[in-house]
């Protein structure tokens, strides 16, 4: 019987993820593969635990057959309660984790999330171990009273049969309560009992003589199956707080109490080693990850405003003005192409305290050019860029943000001209999309999930320009820091950084 | 001639004849694609159920992939501006207007072009469903 209590299946709810992220719980009942030939009274099948024979028997252990049935009735309430809590908890958790999926889908996941997520795997494996149990002991009550419903010569016979007679009615009552979901499912495993108990019958030869069948409650349309998860869902949420929640809190406290004593003791040994976590995090020239900036490490609640391919006579203007009015500061990647034909716009970005980068000569496609091309895009970009600016640029950015692979020549020309190459982690998608209101809104929805990093905006456009001024209204609102790009790099690795 | 060379003489034309089309991308074809990234990257950000299902960094590389072509296309077509204008007039129809913009700023430089009323996300979802799921599209695999 327990075989359809494998790992995987039960209840509709997500439990390949969880199998998957948990492994399968260790549930202590063993197959069910061995042909069951024994006399009716005990045919019980092996997998019937100890525990819920002893439970059976002091059910039973009642002088009439009333009282009997009444007790095996009371227990099997009791647990089927138990079973609708631990199934409104798993619904609770699974809308919980779909969340989280969903923003590591997005690669967003802030360390806040990650600490949530640990804490909903938890508690979910112990509601999810209290569910199975209790469901077990459900089906293992049922089991040994329907072999004795089954055997007129059986001990608890008149009480057994009816209480199975009765069951049907149970689980339409249980429905009746809201959680349909549950009960559907429940239905269906018994069910499995009495074709288990069916097929142990015939094989030791034995005649059957009431074996229900819960086909109907079960067997429904797809829309019926809808219908009863969205009622499930309404009953989890209407759920009250009950002795169990405040167990597995309990539980939960103690876990992480735990852990983080033995994460200090890591880092302490750790420490001792004389080696320093944030060493991950250190950034220079080079053609790896130590010379790629995403903005992802960046401190909590930390910005750093981008704009590419100017100089634009009105629009980098434009950002200039409304950065100075936000009291916020930029960062311009410009095209050498463009810095020449407009020398001014570099002086004016100084006296704003803007700092200036370089973007590539003419925004080539990279990857695409010949070494003699990516000499003039890279090389003469960097020697012109001074020329105006009066100083070398640290901080470069690959058009189309294409520089090859990790290590590839475009990544070493940069290094090697003493620069970062530097990414982003919002994109504004401003260069295709001419309403700022709705790059605003992309891009604040960016910033909640990201929560640091590095914006892309270009000052080429107008629609730019009005969507910065929302942008930094926006920042401001939110107490969020906006620093210079090198000023930020320079925390990040310890040690400062700097550039025109 | 037989019925071989017949084939023979077909099948070299059509393949001379298709094979521009193979290199080049329509400004409207890269348009419509530029819109129904930013519909992925709305959705994506909303929550909601998306088409081709991106992580929004792969919609920032995507789009930046896609604006390459655009930036090509549009340099091909910097002595024939007024096929682009002549696209203006029916862009309202499939939310392409903000690529010409951008392509026409392109090759006359400094000039802004404003011609259009703004999008709304629901407005660019509207112009989505009415094309072809863009995450089978030809388009869309030259990009990824």
């Amino acid at each position: 019987m327990k075989k359809l209590i494998k790992c995987g299946a039960a209840v509709g709810l997500s439990v390949v993820m969880l199998g998957s992220l948990y492994g399968c719980i260790n549930v202590n009942y063993k197959s069910d593969t061995s042909a069951v030939t024994r006399e009716p009274q005990q045919v019980v099948s092996e997998d019937v635990s100890k525990k819920a024979e002893a439970t059976f028997k002091n059910l039973m252990n009642k002088p009439s057959d009333d009282e009997r049935s009444q007790a095996v009735a009371v227990f099997l309430d009791r647990q089927r309660d138990f079973y609708f809590i631990a199934h409104g908890m798993l619904n609770e958790f699974d809308a919980e984790l779909d969340r989280l999926v969903a923003l590591q889908k997005l690669r967003i996941l802030t360390a806040a999330d990650l600490e949530k997520f640990e804490q909903l795997s938890f508690q979910m494996r112990i509601a999810w171990e209290f569910f199975e149990r209790n469901l077990h002991e459900m089906l293992d009550i049922y089991e040994l009273a329907l072999y004795q419903a089954n055997d007129k010569t059986a001990e608890y016979h008149n009480a057994s049969s009816y209480v199975v007679d009765n069951v049907r009615g149970w689980l339409k009552e249980g429905a009746l309560k809201g959680n349909s979901s549950a009960i559907i499912s429940l239905a269906q495993k018994l069910d499995d009992v009495n074709r288990e108990v069916r097929a142990a019958m015939q094989a030791a030869g034995k005649k059957v003589i009431l074996i229900p069948s819960y086909k109907t409650i079960y067997a429904v349309s797809a829309e019926a199956l809808k219908t009863a998860h969205a009622q499930s869902l309404k009953f989890s949420q209407a759920r009250k707080q009950t002795l169990l929640d405040s167990f597995i809190g309990k539980e939960w406290l103690q876990h992480k109490k735990q852990r983080d004593l033995e994460m200090a003791q890591e880092l302490k040994n750790w420490n001792d080693t004389g080696r320093k976590p944030q060493a991950i995090d250190t950034l220079y020239p080079d053609a790896g990850g130590p010379g790629h900036v995403t903005g992802n490490r960046f401190p909590e609640n930390t910005w750093a405003i981008t704009l590419d391919d100017g100089p634009h006579p009105t629009h980098t203007e434009g950002m200039y003005q409304v950065l100075n009015n936000a009291k916020m500061s930029g960062t311009f990647f410009w095209q050498t192409k463009n810095l020449k034909l407009y020398p001014n716009m570099s002086a004016r970005a100084k006296s704003f305290g803007f700092n200036r980068a370089n973007h590539s000569y003419t925004h080539a496609n990279l990857p695409k050019q010949s070494q003699a091309s990516l000499n003039h895009e890279i090389n003469d970009a960097f020697d012109d860029f001074e020329k105006v600016v009066g100083a070398q640029p640290t901080l470069f950015r690959c058009p189309y943000g294409a520089c090859g692979s990790m290590g590839s020549n475009i990544r070493q020309m940069i290094a090697a001209r003493n620069a970062l190459h530097i990414a982003w982690n919002v994109d504004t998608l401003d260069w295709q999309d001419k309403n700022p209101q709705s790059i605003f809104e992309r891009t604040r929805k960016q910033i909640d999930i990201r929560k640091r990093g590095i914006i892309l905006l270009h000052d080429i456009h107008p629609q730019s320009v009005v969507a910065l001024k929302l942008i930094t209204d926006y920042l401001r609102q939110q107490a969020y820091a906006v620093k210079p790009l090198p000023e930020i790099i320079g925390a990040v690795r310890e040690k400062s950084f700097g550039s025109p | 001639m037989d019925h071989r060379k017949i084939f023979l003489a077909l099948a070299i034309t059509f393949t001379f004849l298709s094979l521009p089309a193979q290199a080049g991308w329509k400004l409207q074809e890269l348009a419509r694609g530029a819109n129904a990234l930013l519909v992925e990257m709305d959705l994506l950000l909303a929550h909601k159920k998306t088409g081709c299902k991106l992580d929004a960094a792969s919609v920032s590389q995507l789009s930046q992939n896609l604006r390459m072509l655009v930036d090509s296309r549009a340099t091909e077509l910097k002595d024939s501006k007024e096929q682009i204008v002549s696209l203006l007039k029916t862009c309202k129809k499939d939310c392409t207007c903000d690529t010409y913009e951008y392509a026409l700023e392109k090759i006359t430089e400094s000039e802004t072009f404003s011609t259009t009323n703004k999008l709304s996300a629901e407005q660019r979802q509207t112009c989505v469903k009415k094309l072809p799921p863009f995450c089978q599209s030809r388009l869309f695999k030259a990009i990824k």
